[in-house]
């Protein structure tokens, strides 16, 4: 268990510095990276001339000076020893500090969304799998596939269409109180709950034609009693696995679904970073993102391999 | 720690009794089978068609601007209504369907050409080369979904085909990844032994033998994978990344459309739509060919 363990957090310790190198390196590599770009947008117009001296002093400034190999161990040792990730070239703030601001609505959205795919998605899938070929199965299945068809942004606008601007009962963008969370919630959580849905829905299927459960008919149990006490806890086991999967999916999700909804969060400062070339922003933006990622993904085997005892570990 | 994004299809492993039955054979018959797949077929056949014959069939030339038609309904003369600009929001969509569909099956030509590569070389030299690149194809999947193509492409610049690029460079690992766990099932079956003890160079046990027995799975991954570009590459391009103003494209026609949204819906339902049902019959035809694949045999995970 201990090997197992350290083996794991090592290796996520290493996966982080090394995408985040990859990171660091391919964006600041990329023309849009150089001094010039970012003179151009933290200085200039993007249509005027910057000069040489200019240049140098962005360079210098930003710390640009050094080869890039240089520059990202440089930003590395900050991180670790102060937990300085850089000056925004925008803002002029710590990125720190904008990433603390940040943080809590994303994981709030996130955390909300997450709830919806595990709740709306296991009792869809339950539903389905018992009324399998029947109506209701019939309606959800059709509308997985359509839900894994429609563009999340697209879905988003259509929500606020029509709940806010046609009904007018939710705030159209914005951030602060419970009814704000809605609409953003559901519609990031539309495209991995229908995935969950037809995940638990197979599962279940297979859990239903096991030989112990046939003997459970046998024994003279009664319907509800196989599905709940004998069928659904061992269905479920596989589905935690791909739950941590989709976390990834709904932060990756959550940058598009924070700019339509103004929802302050780290998809919003990744966007804006990006557009303004604010390289300090976007890497470090990235490598939180990763971190996430990567932290419940682990979290998650662990997990699964708590509620699923016949998992050894290696 | 880092699953595939997609579900992983099954593999089709011939049986004793299918040896009588040319595989050509078998499939024409499993299509034949289902007429909903024949159907998603013939309209794959329309939609590339239409999009290829876009200047013949559009009835306005999608940049025309008219300000005293902007924002219009439905009408004789524009059936799916006007945009903003007074542009002709079908022809916009038919001319969409072009720049959507080029830059689906580039990306998704790179990323398996690049991925089916590495994965059959790690596979098939193990050791040291399979460490090397099994670790760069772990790093890329680290990232999640698309924000590593987000990031680069705000810095890359607008560009068809930094859009491909960039999308390709966040889609190859997974490809990869599948691609050597077939390789490793087939690879010491005693064909491929006896290939390599006749005196057969690498290369051609690979191109010969391997890669024809383990790219099925693959292949469905790349047919579902292509609904998936097209939603991402919309995503990127409704938050104003990489498409060049002028050239129309579902998620930038529904990015600029948004802030008329209230007055005028057509300018954001309709690009939404072509998006929905293009990307839902990429979902149905790649599902169809799981089904026709899929033998209800054990299934080979790759880790």
């Amino acid at each position: 268990m201990h090997h197992y363990l350290i083996k794991r957090l090592a290796f996520l310790v290493l996966t982080i510095v090394a995408a985040s190198a990859l990171a660091f390196v391919l964006l600041h590599a990329v023309p849009g990276g150089s001094a010039e770009t970012i003179a151009r947008h933290t200085l200039v117009g993007l249509e005027d001339e910057v000069s040489e001296q200019m240049i140098t002093e962005v360079s210098d400034q930003y710390d640009l000076v050094d080869p890039l190999w240089q520059q990202y161990l440089n930003w590395v040792y900050r991180a670790v020893r102060y937990g300085d990730l850089g000056t925004s070239f925008v803002y002029h703030e710590p990125v720190t500090r904008l990433l603390t601001l940040a943080l809590p609505p994303t994981l709030i959205l996130a955390a909300t969304s997450m709830l919806i795919v595990i709740v709306a998605g296991i009792s869809l899938g339950i539903y389905s799998a018992v009324r399998e070929n029947r109506a209701g199965d019939l309606i959800v299945r059709c509308a997985t596939v359509f839900s894994i068809s429609f563009p999340s942004f697209w879905i988003a606008l259509m929500l606020m269409l029509v709940f806010s601007l046609t009904l007018n009962w939710l705030p159209v963008t914005g951030y602060g109180t419970p009814a704000h969370l809605v609409l953003p919630a559901l519609a990031l959580a539309l495209h991995p709950t229908a995935v969950v849905v037809r995940i638990v829905r197979t599962s279940m299927l297979e859990t239903l034609g096991q030989p112990y459960i046939t003997f459970a008919v046998a024994k003279g149990l009664s319907f509800g009693q196989i599905v709940w006490n004998h069928a659904v806890k061992n269905a479920l086991i596989p589905v935690t696995t791909v739950l941590g999967v989709y976390f990834g999916h709904l932060l990756a999700g959550a940058v598009i679904i924070e700019n339509i909804f103004a929802w302050p969060g780290i998809g919003h400062l990744l966007v804006d970073g990006v557009f303004s070339h604010d390289i300090p922003i976007v890497t470090s933006c990235i490598v939180v993102i990763v971190t996430m990622f990567l932290v419940v993904n682990l979290s998650v085997d662990l997990l699964y391999r708590i509620i699923d005892p016949r998992i050894s570990y290696e | 720690m880092s699953e595939p994004l997609t579900t992983i299809p099954p593999v089709w492993k011939p049986k004793a009794e299918q040896t009588a039955e040319t595989s050509s054979g078998r499939w024409r018959r499993e299509i034949r089978r289902r007429p909903g797949f024949q159907i998603g077929l013939v309209l794959l056949g329309l939609l590339v068609a239409a999009a290829i014959c876009a200047p013949l069939i559009a009835p306005y030339n999608p940049g025309t601007t008219n300000l005293k038609e902007k924002n219009q309904g439905p009408s004789s003369a524009h059936p799916w209504g006007t945009d903003y600009l007074g542009r002709d929001l079908f022809s916009r969509t038919l001319y969409g369907a072009q720049t959507s569909l080029l830059i689906a099956f580039m990306t998704v030509g790179i990323a398996f050409a690049v991925g089916t590569t590495v994965g059959c070389m790690a596979a098939y030299y193990g050791g040291i080369v399979d460490e090397g690149l099994s670790r760069c194809v772990d790093l890329f999947l680290a990232f999640p979904g698309i924000i590593f193509s987000l990031a680069l492409l705000g810095l890359i610049g607008a560009g068809v085909l930094n859009m491909v690029l960039a999308l390709a460079l966040s889609q190859w690992a997974t490809y990869a990844r599948l691609m050597r766990g077939q390789v490793l099932s087939v690879k010491n079956m005693d064909y491929v032994l006896s290939a390599r003890t006749g005196g057969l160079p690498d290369r051609l046990i690979m191109v010969r033998h391997l890669v024809p027995n383990a790219i099925m799975p693959v292949l469905i991954l790349a047919t579902l994978d292509i609904g998936h570009v097209i939603l991402a590459t919309a995503g990127l391009s409704f938050l104003g990344l990489g498409i060049p103003p002028g050239i129309p494209e579902w998620g930038a026609m529904i990015g600029a459309g948004k802030e008329f949204i209230r007055m005028a819906p057509l300018n954001v339902i309709v690009p939404g739509l072509a998006i929905t049902g293009v990307v839902l019959l990429f979902n149905i035809l790649g599902e169809g060919l799981r089904e026709i694949l899929d033998t209800r045999e054990e299934q080979v995970i790759p880790l």
